[in-house]
């Protein structure tokens, strides 16, 4: 499929009427969802055939472009029960009963080991894409909730897989370095400025953009270059 | 629920393996057989948590369906890659729970949506 095609398809999709501000529930937008998916099928063959799990699925934007893009499985995941209702009509209407299935979970539980791994999944995804929180919202979201699902992101592929995740571009640096004191390898894709309408009552201006970067990262750290 | 995604479940306390299931409500979805996809999903999948689904769902599976042996055979054939498609990709549960033998924490799977929150795992 074509990006635009991608693209066109995930502009139709549903999104939240009434978002929550504490979960910072915004649908990803049609255009970077499919740049993002389409860039990360062509260029490295990370979605077709291949076992996907969409962490913090909100509105189930990128795990409608995984099954379009032939994933043989997309498992999407969220703590919210409407985000999940509104993720499981996008993937209906879209056709992908098939394909997608949905688990509601928190992300940060831990259960009984404090471990970067959700206990409850086995087993490892070949791709993970995500569209974390960015915890912008201070007091409200987790500070570093971004990095906390990115974490758990690469701790949910098999060595050979890859995540491909969402981040504001301000802290490209902070999550270079982060990423290489795990032992991994990320590479800021691609900058996407994202306009926000206003969502939230508390938000003055009527439009906002914030600046993010696509990421692709690897479990492995890079060979070094000889 | 899709018998996948059962395959894929610990239990989020304890990471107790495979979570049995009791099924309130099946359905089955309708999906083409492709022996290449299901030979790719097989170094994913657990053995003991498809044959313990397959216990658990018993009366919804097809009648023609034939039975996952206990141990995995050392060659797979056609027939147990279309018992594993239709068991993993076709047969879903709508509501129902699932346990954990070892801590006895329940999850609620309502509307084909399995429950995993912490907070909301309940006890026998």
């Amino acid at each position: 499929m074509k990006d635009w095609e991608v693209q066109a398809a995930l502009q139709e999709l549903e999104t939240f009427k009434k978002p929550k501000i504490e979960l910072e529930q915004y649908a990803t937008p049609a255009e970077l969802a499919g740049h993002f998916l389409c860039s990360a099928q062509r260029t490295y063959g990370d979605i077709e055939g291949k076992m996907v799990l969409d962490l913090g699925c909100g509105a189930g934007v990128l795990s409608v472009a995984a099954g379009m893009l032939g994933a043989d499985s997309v498992t999407g995941v969220d703590v919210d029960e409407e985000a999940l209702e509104i993720s499981r009509r996008n993937r209906d209407e879209s056709d992908l009963e098939d394909v997608i299935d949905f688990v509601r979970l928190n992300v940060a539980d831990r259960g009984e080991k404090d471990q970067p791994v959700l206990p409850c999944f086995r087993g490892k995804f070949d791709t993970v894409v995500c569209n974390p929180p960015f915890g912008a919202n201070r007091d409200r979201q987790q500070k570093g909730i971004d990095l906390l699902f990115l974490h758990t992101a690469l701790n949910m592929v098999h060595s050979g897989g890859a995540v491909y995740s969402l981040h504001k571009s301000s802290t490209r640096e902070h999550i270079q370095s982060t990423v290489e004191k795990w032992g991994a390898t990320g590479e800021a894709l691609g900058e996407y400025s994202w306009n926000l309408a206003k969502t939230y009552k508390h938000q003055k201006k009527a439009t906002k953009d914030i600046a993010v970067d696509m990421w692709r990262v690897t479990p492995k750290r890079a060979a070094p270059s000889r | 629920m899709k018998g996948l995604t059962h395959n894929l479940l610990a239990c989020l306390k304890c990471t107790g393996y495979p979570l049995r299931l009791v099924v309130k409500e099946a359905d089955q979805l309708e999906c083409e057989f492709e022996q290449e996809h299901i030979v790719r999903l097989m170094p994913k999948l657990d053995w003991d948590g498809l044959v313990a689904l397959s216990e658990d769902m018993k009366e919804f599976l097809d009648a023609e369906a034939p039975a996952l042996p206990k141990e995995r055979p050392a060659t797979l054939t056609t027939e147990h890659y279309k018992a594993i498609h239709h068991l993993t990709m076709e047969m879903q549960t709508v509501n129902g729970t699932l346990t954990c033998s070892k801590c006895n924490s329940k999850f609620q799977i309502r509307d084909a949506i399995p429950n995993m929150m912490l907070h909301e795992a309940g006890d026998a």
